[in-house]
């Protein structure tokens, strides 16, 4: 398909660039309910998605307008070559600021080792492994195992010719308890890129020990104010949000008022952040324009020190393109999890959804289990707010030494906040 | 926007009919789902334009069939006479797979012999990409001359075109229908104060979108411009009226996700425990259902062939009815409601809300916000999260106008997190305005995955609510 793709582009004289990003994608799936076999998937797809390029001279501007469309089934020539002309005449149109697609040097692979060369034989030990922790009352009421291979391949008019394979297998899992007084869950969210069982094994029994501490839980019904520890995915997506207005695109488009230079950190009297992005993979090499990737620094000792993103947005700014990458990483943090624990606090195991609004300085959310320490006693809690300000928050934050790995975080395990307010 | 049915679906329907034949002699159930989405996206803002496809666009196949035991789903592109043979080969590979955990219990999906087209073309004028683009140029700049402190504005409108054609021993349905989704997004800052404001709406009408969009774009740089001086609210428990978005979200939240009854298969939802008792208000009447009003969820069938209903959830504040997908209702020996969606064919079909809301009541809005003492008018979704099985909830307004001793201060709150136990909220309400809008431009995921469009809304509603 590509090659018809590509022989259809050059027909047209119109199209003075093109980029073509394929996606072939295998993916097993089985879902389980009650801890049985409810339904069995298997999806074999083949998606294109193309851009087109037009430069045009107008009032002694040069322009270069593109526009884009998504094919996933076979095209006749002539469906074809209708489908560019309407995208090119779109792009004839689009008064955008002249750039240079990506230039390729040669045509390059790189892939994965697999998880396994028989996926619904992994999935199956997957979900035996996680039904082999429950009993009678605690268990998963609800499982779903996905295996996904993705082969990404990335051509351009400029000699790009790049291909990578990933690998990766996404669990769901709902541990629910059913106490003599109520029934209560949890949802959880595994990824994982290799089969290691015994790993599968401690989450699986996590899951279940977390849910069982959700039952004991008690409402908080004063309001005070005390620490809060966050943990795992809610550390990603706060340093997620931190660095969301410094991508090129972002800046370009003013929605940010800092630079490289400023501080995002004032009055420091906790831990300095630095946050980066990497690759996800040895595999992950490319991104959509076929920029090579490259790990890059967006905030260093609480100094922005670059932007990050997409070709085009950093050619509009004058910087070199670091490519887009999905995974954040935060260096070792100075505080042990053992010292964040030894003053009053609440430690986050399940929230609604960590709400964050970094024009407001706000950060909140409901909590649905945490484990309270008055200075004494550890006692589960659950059916209240946390929220505070961000801005304050960056002064005073500790993060762990204790590290983890998300598949979009490499960093501290955990991070605390001070002085929040308990609803 | 072509206005009929996807001919190239219309093309493969023959070869379609054929192996769902062919498959009949093996299995005792098998459908077909081919969908053909198509879509363009225009945005423009101060500095640039984009042309893109739609979120939507997709074009593929779901075959599904019941072995005696458990279904099997086969997700992919093409059918051709080329891969015909493949394709059967895959189906009974995917079948004998065999799993050492145990199979549900579950019947073979029963079906009415049905027959049916149905076709919704887009109202008013169509709109080449040049059109919209001059006009958004001219949005853009009016959202921009509002004031110096806008530092940019951003106008964009999604409009698709949907073909889906259901095929099993049984069934041969089509269905064609057409959305426009525009959306404007406001940034406004003074010294180092950034915020930002966004409006969205759906209606089955190019023009009629692209008009309400020149309005749009200036009342939500205004709404950015007045966020400047916002600041959090102080947490505490407040009386607060909900707009219609909100309101929605809150019916969405609530009680959508909780009736769900693919989580009454798994467990996972306390409505189930709850039919037939009190849980709201008795003011507050809750509806979903494709058919139940015009907007972004309103196909004719669903992704399980079933036709769409109206399902009246909460009727005068007691529990009355679920909704489901085709097969959750087995399981659960029920009729199914024509809410079996998936995100994509790529995916698994769930039960998932359609358009949901709450009806409208006698009240004056004028005379609920002269009632409060102490509180805030809610504005403007932001997101939610529900919690089915221990009725938690968390509703994010994007901001709220404060409110005292019956008046407007001109305060202005940012954001607005709402939590608390879904009955407290519903049962705290104690009035409905006459008013009644539904939004046609959300999403909804099912836990953090699987998104679907979906609108909500209803009237203003004053209840009593936790903001933290």
């Amino acid at each position: 398909m590509i090659n018809q793709l590509k022989k259809a582009l050059q027909a047209n004289p119109m199209v003075h660039d093109y980029l073509i990003n394929e996606v072939k994608t295998i993916s097993h799936q089985a879902f389980f309910v009650m801890q049985k076999l409810e339904t069995k998937r298997l999806v074999e797809t083949n998606e294109y998605h193309v851009t087109v390029y037009h430069r045009f001279n107008l009032d002694q501007m040069d322009y270069l307008g593109s526009a884009s469309f998504a094919i996933s089934r076979k095209y006749s020539k002539l469906e074809l070559a209708l489908k560019i002309e309407e995208a090119i005449y779109a792009a004839s149109l689009i008064k955008n600021k002249t750039f240079e697609l990506v230039q390729g040097q040669k045509k390059q692979s790189w892939k994965e080792k697999p998880i396994t060369d028989h996926p619904f034989e992994a999935i199956d030990a997957i979900a035996s492994t996680f039904f082999a922790q429950s009993s009678d009352t605690i268990r998963f009421n609800a499982l779903e195992v996905f295996h996904t291979q993705t082969t990404t391949h990335t051509v351009n008019s400029r000699k790009v010719d790049l291909t990578k394979t990933t690998y990766k297998i996404m669990v769901e899992a709902i541990p629910s308890y059913d106490g003599e007084t109520q029934k209560v869950e949890l949802s959880k969210f595994y990824h994982y890129k290799h089969l290691d069982l015994v790993i599968i094994q401690n989450d699986a029994k996590t899951a279940l020990k977390d849910v069982e501490v959700r039952y004991l839980a008690n409402r908080i019904e004063k309001r005070f104010r005390v620490d809060v520890i966050l943990r795992d995915q809610e550390v990603a997506e706060f340093f997620e949000n931190l660095i969301s207005d410094y991508s090129y695109d972002q800046v370009y488009r003013q929605a940010t008022d800092k630079v490289i230079g400023d501080a995002i950190q004032k009055d420091v009297l906790g831990e300095w952040l630095s946050i980066g992005l990497i690759p996800t993979s040895k595999a992950d090499r490319f991104d959509r324009d076929g920029v090579i990737l490259k790990p890059i620094e967006v905030v260093e000792n609480g100094i922005i020190k670059n932007y990050y993103g997409s070709n085009q947005y950093a050619q509009y700014l004058n910087f070199e393109p670091s490519g887009i990458m999905d995974m954040i990483r935060v260096p070792k943090g100075k505080t042990a999890f053992s010292t964040m624990q030894k003053k009053p606090h609440l430690e986050i195991i399940a929230l609604s959804g960590i709400q964050i609004d970094i024009y407001s300085g706000y950060i909140g959310g409901e909590v649905r289990l945490a484990v309270y320490f008055d200075g004494k006693h550890y006692r589960p809690v659950s059916g209240f707010s946390f929220s505070g300000n961000i801005d304050q928050s960056l002064s005073s934050l500790r993060l762990s030494k204790e590290l983890t790995a998300l598949s979009n975080y490499q960093g501290p395990k955990y991070l605390k906040l001070t002085n929040m307010e308990i609803i | 926007m072509t206005n009929q049915f996807s001919r190239y679906l219309t093309k493969k329907k023959p070869l379609i009919k054929r192996l769902v034949t062919e498959l009949s002699f093996i299995f005792p159930y098998v459908s077909v789902l081919g969908t053909d989405v198509n879509g363009i996206t225009i945005a423009v803002d101060k500095k640039s334009t984009q042309v893109i496809p739609s979120q939507l666009t997709e074009s593929g196949f779901v075959i599904k069939v019941f072995n005696g035991f458990v279904y099997h789903e086969y997700s992919i592109n093409e059918i051709s006479e080329k891969n015909y043979e493949k394709i059967k080969f895959d189906i009974e590979k995917l079948v004998n797979e065999q799993s050492s955990i145990k199979n549900v219990t579950v019947d073979v999906l029963k079906e009415e012999p049905l027959k049916k087209r149905f076709i919704r073309k887009n109202i008013g004028a169509d709109y080449t990409p040049d059109q919209i683009i001059t006009l958004f140029k001219a949005m853009v700049a009016s959202g921009i001359a509002v004031s110096e402190q806008i530092v940019n504005a951003r106008v964009s409108i999604e409009n698709t075109e949907i073909s889906k054609m259901f095929i099993s021993t049984h069934k041969e349905l089509e269905q064609y229908y057409t959305w426009s989704n525009p959306r404007a997004y406001v940034i406004a800052r003074k010294g180092e104060n950034t915020k930002y404001a966004y409006d969205g709406f759906g209606m089955n009408s190019i023009e009629q979108a692209l008009n309400q969009l020149k309005k749009s774009i200036i009342e939500t740089a205004q709404t950015a411009l007045q966020l400047l001086d916002s600041t959090p609210p102080t947490p505490g428990f407040y009386d607060v009226i909900t707009d219609p978005s909100i309101t929605g979200l809150i019916a969405h939240e609530a009680f959508g996700h909780g009736v769900e009854m693919d989580m009454f298969v798994k467990d996972r939802a306390l409505a189930k425990e709850f039919m037939n008792q009190p849980v709201a208000s008795p003011l507050i009447t809750m509806h979903d259902g494709a058919s139940a009003i015009h907007s972004v969820a309103s196909y004719f069938f669903d992704d399980d062939g079933i036709l769409a209903s109206d399902t009246v959830i909460i009727d005068k504040g007691i529990l009355r009815k679920g909704i489901s997908d085709a097969l959750s209702a087995l399981q659960l020996k029920t009729k199914p409601t024509g809410n079996g969606r998936r995100e994509s064919y790529k995916r698994k079909a769930y039960t998932r809300m359609t358009n949901t809301f709450f009806e409208a009541g006698n009240d004056n809005l004028d005379d609920m916000i002269q009632s409060i003492d102490d509180g805030f008018l809610l504005v403007d979704t932001n997101n939610g999260m529900e919690d089915p099985k221990n009725w938690g909830i968390q509703c994010t307004a994007h901001y709220g106008k404060e409110i005292k001793n019956g008046q407007f201060t001109g305060k202005i709150v940012s954001p607005v997190v709402m939590s608390g136990y879904v009955i407290d909220l519903l049962q705290s309400i104690t009035a409905v305005s006459k008013d009644f809008e539904v939004i046609g431009s959300g999403s909804c995921g099912k836990g953090y995955k699987e998104w679907v469009r979906v609108s909500d809304g209803g009237p203003y509603l004053k209840a009593k609510v936790k903001i933290g």
